[in-house]
């Protein structure tokens, strides 16, 4: 947008903020929020247990397999947690170029729930102790760990959410007794 | 069903825009879904939201703007 011949706009970027008007250091239009992958990977849940099996979208776009929405979901979370394990080359996405996090034997495997993330490689940027929503990365291990396809699509929600809890307290697997 | 009831009461000018005998309002087990998108923009929107040169981060997660704005801008 020009006003006053001036160019005003909003763009694609992965990090911090380049900007002090929006939000400090932080920004919205790139990096990788948690919350809003939460809430993305709980509408995925709720849509697949109305369509079921026979809805399948193509995941990723223009190259991957066809997919049901449980099945996006857990590619979703597949990546999300893959923020914090360590990949292929033993190196963790969550602590970037940070040598004292990705080398060092006393604190490689403590795992800090930044703030948000880098959008193109993972970094952990921000505060470093936003555990309260960057931990939700959690639940959602618990909750694709304990419960399949199957049951989320053939189960009332309130039993597979008791279910759960029976769970984590006792630790029995959820449809079996 | 009460909550809805009392929903549809406080927004009669939603029910304009809602048609519950849509084909493919039923679902799995019988079960009902309230929604701004029905199958077909759903998919339209995962489309996007999927593709790796919009929203579907490579290492980890989905972008809160599409990658494709370095490019248009």
């Amino acid at each position: 947008m020009h006003v006053g011949g001036q160019e005003y706009k909003v763009q694609y970027l992965p990090a911090e903020s380049n900007t002090g008007m929006f939000g400090g250091n932080s920004n919205w239009r790139g990096p990788v929020w948690m919350p809003v992958n939460l809430l993305i990977v709980r509408a995925l849940v709720n849509f697949y247990t109305f369509f079921g099996d026979d809805f399948k979208v193509q995941c990723p776009t223009g190259t991957g397999p066809h997919m049901t929405l449980f099945e996006v979901a857990q590619e979703l979370v597949r990546r999300l947690t893959g923020t914090f394990l360590r990949d292929a080359s033993g190196r963790r996405p969550v602590y970037g170029g940070s040598a004292k996090f990705q080398d060092d034997p006393h604190w490689r495997d403590l795992i800090l729930f930044h703030e948000y993330f880098h959008g193109d490689n993972g970094a952990g940027l921000g505060a470093s102790h936003q555990t309260g929503w960057t931990g939700l990365v959690a639940p959602l291990l618990d909750l694709f760990g304990r419960v399949d396809a199957q049951t989320m699509l053939e189960t009332e929600r309130g039993r597979v959410m008791a279910g759960i809890v029976r769970g984590q307290v006792g630790g029995e697997e959820i449809g079996k007794k | 069903m009460e909550l809805i009831t009392q929903f549809r009461k406080r927004y009669p000018e939603l029910l304009a825009h809602v048609a519950p005998t849509d084909a493919g309002f039923i679902g799995h087990r019988e079960r009902r879904l309230l929604s701004i998108l029905n199958k077909r923009k759903l998919e339209r929107v995962l489309g996007y939201l999927l593709d790796e040169n919009e929203f579907l981060g490579r290492t980890g997660f989905v972008r809160s703007l599409a990658i494709t704005w370095i490019i248009r801008s």
